[in-house]
């Protein structure tokens, strides 16, 4: 690739093969220093005489050549370039660069920012709350018997949430029991107290960690494949089916799947409450010599039935808590399979933080009113 | 002045008297179900095949076994004289960068921009700067009248538009070969056929081998250069030649006159010129 000039005019011209993988970016910037260094001209013309085969980095030199002449001037012989580049010139121009301003820096300035957190966190309020109404205005319906209430999905989704999810809530409450009974055993054995960590194990079980972490792992597994499987509907159209048939979302999708959720989450609690103090059971029986009708007696004195309500009652409300955050980011979800992806991450964030949050309040309540 | 001379267009790849494409006896199944047995032709370089055929007769499923995308069980396909099918896995792999594949719905990558869709390519099989490589991609979208579009996401324009930015991505190794899945359908006419106009454009001014699967008859009579017909019944290509000749009287089975003609033989076919 040269420059030459032919009277008036300044001749470009290319030579050898032009490859899109090969970088010729040196001689590319050469020739247009050479071209800055002649200066004036009437016109630029393109001599490709001896060019091989060629591709668009061939292109995008003459374009850049074009551009050249246009900023100083200098009048750019198109009908110099064979037929088959003209071509493809016109081809790339025929459609006028649109004027999008996604180019246009916007202000990062702190007040910005902060300014944008809470419009946003305000909207995400206002979201939730309005979602909330629609959901309670989907119960009465579903009660009046108005709804287009999916029975099918609601059997289907009390199946997940209780029998399949029984190994996994089995298996971490399991644990949990037996994490609190060696950690209230080193203590409470110094005071020759073990036989009090049944008191503990039980306690500690009814009244939070049963349901806190069977809240947890249901937003794991149950909030983040609702919020997947709505965001996915929302992008195959599915969604919108349902409303141009007069259908609510709500009734058929969300409804079902909070209440089944709703539904069997006491009884998940149940059953990791005991599952919890079976763990605890194991620890007290080999590691304190205390035996199985101590443990049982110990365990049922110290717990009342106030406790394991406690309990229960926490498990239905978290059980809407990873419902309605699961269906609310789902209902929320993007057009695209990473906002489905992200739906599901924000629901399983949602669903934790409110269960903790919600947990904490319900503790600070039955200090107040002594329950 | 010097004399404007037209270079060679397009990249050599191989012996330019070899067929570019060449299928023998390519057997398309699923499992033990068998789609499609004896398949046989040859594209030239330079040249647009289309591949047709009834819905569900397994023309997509031709071109997955075309780009490498299902294994071939029995049968062969061959590239510039290197057989494909019996390649290594590393040589198919170098093989598979001369192609550029528009996907149905033009399959662009969600979390990307569109400029970032067709700069991938480039990122990973070139050496170019940051600037050269955009420069390709501007180049790339203006050529599918998609210039100012850099910063957007796909789920940002329309499905015309994201088709286009798909051809746009396909193009942006300027590949030997080009498969086109349905490049028509869901466009309005007017897109349609600025897209057969590109693909003609594609194989005039660059020489690129391109395949087209489609059943829309403007499209097929526009740009098809050669064209086979998958029959679903006898499960094999009953037809091959270009579709201007097979629509004639006497030139193909009754069933591609059909087909060609739109179930009524008696009619002109659409999209062909009188």
């Amino acid at each position: 690739m040269n420059l030459g000039r032919s009277g008036r005019n300044l001749v470009l011209r290319f030579e050898g093969n032009w490859n899109v993988r090969e970088t010729r970016h040196h001689e590319i910037d050469t020739l247009f220093s050479d071209l800055d260094r002649e200066g004036s001209a009437d016109a630029l013309e393109v001599d490709m005489a001896k060019v091989g085969s060629w591709d668009t980095s061939l292109l995008i030199v003459v374009a850049r050549a074009e551009d050249w002449c246009r900023k100083h001037r200098v009048n750019f012989l198109r009908e110099s370039l064979p037929a088959n580049v003209a071509s493809l010139l016109a081809i790339s121009e025929e459609v006028p660069e649109r004027k999008t301003g996604r180019d246009v820096k916007k202000s990062s300035s702190i007040f910005t920012i902060l300014g944008a957190m809470t419009i946003t966190a305000i909207e995400g309020f206002k979201t939730a709350l309005e979602f909330t109404g629609e959901a309670v205005l989907s119960l009465g319906r579903i009660l009046r018997r108005q709804a287009a209430f999916d029975w099918r999905l609601f059997w289907l989704t009390m199946q997940e949430c209780s029998f399949q999810a029984l190994p996994i809530v089995g298996m971490i409450n399991f644990l949990t029991g037996l994490i609190f009974a060696f950690v209230g055993a080193i203590q409470l054995r110094q005071f020759g107290a073990g036989i009090y960590v049944a008191n503990l194990v039980a306690v500690a079980m009814a009244r939070e960690m049963g349901a806190i972490m069977t809240g947890i792992i249901m937003a794991g597994r149950t909030g983040a494949a609702f919020a997947a499987q709505i965001g996915s509907m929302k992008v195959s159209e599915e969604i919108d089916a349902l409303r141009t048939l007069a259908i609510s979302p709500m009734d058929f999708l969300v409804s079902p799947r909070l209440l089944a959720l709703s539904l069997m989450m006491p009884l998940l609690v149940l059953y990791a409450d005991l599952v919890g103090i079976l763990g605890g059971a194991l620890v007290a029986l080999t590691f304190l010599g205390i035996s199985w009708t101590q443990y049982w007696n110990q365990t049922i004195g110290s717990m009342g039935l106030i406790d394991i309500a406690t309990g229960l009652t926490k498990g239905a409300i978290f059980g809407v808590i990873v419902a309605m955050a699961g269906c609310e980011r789902g209902m929320k979800c993007g057009n695209n399979a990473a906002a489905v992806g992200n739906a599901a991450t924000s629901a399983v964030v949602l669903g934790i933080t409110l269960i903790v949050a919600s947990d904490a309040t319900i503790d600070v309540i039955q200090e107040i009113l002594n329950l | 002045m010097s004399e404007a001379q037209a270079p060679a267009a397009g990249l050599s790849h191989g012996n330019q008297s070899q067929a570019a494409i060449e299928v023998k006896g390519l057997e398309m199944g699923y499992d033990a179900f068998i789609l499609m047995r004896d398949i046989d032709f040859s594209v030239a370089h330079g040249e647009i095949m289309v591949i047709m055929g009834g819905s569900g007769c397994g023309k997509s499923t031709l071109l997955k076994y075309l780009i490498g995308l299902k294994e071939v069980e029995k049968g062969e396909i061959i590239y510039h004289g290197r057989s494909f099918s019996e390649a290594s896995p590393k040589e198919k792999e170098e093989m598979q960068r001369t192609f550029g594949v528009l996907y149905q719905g033009g399959a662009l990558w969600s979390s990307l921009t569109l400029g970032e869709n067709v700069a991938l390519p480039l990122e990973q099989y070139t050496s170019l700067s940051a600037k050269e490589i955009m420069e390709i991609v501007s180049m790339k979208l203006a050529l599918v009248g998609l210039k100012g579009f850099e910063e957007f996401y796909p789920s940002e324009i329309s499905g015309g538009m994201r088709k286009r930015a798909g051809l746009a991505r396909a193009m942006a190794l300027d590949p030997a070969m080009l498969f086109f899945d349905e490049p028509s359908a869901g466009l309005d006419p007017i897109t349609s056929l600025r897209l057969d106009e590109l693909i003609l454009q594609l194989r005039d001014c660059l020489g690129t081998t391109i395949v087209v699967v489609t059943h829309e008859l403007p499209s097929i009579f526009t740009i098809a250069d050669t064209s086979i017909f998958l029959d679903a019944e006898t499960k094999r290509v009953i037809a091959h030649g270009n579709p201007r000749e097979l629509v004639k009287e006497g030139k193909s089975d009754p069933k591609v006159r059909e087909f060609l003609l739109r179930g009524h033989p008696e009619k002109t076919p659409i999209g062909l010129p009188k």
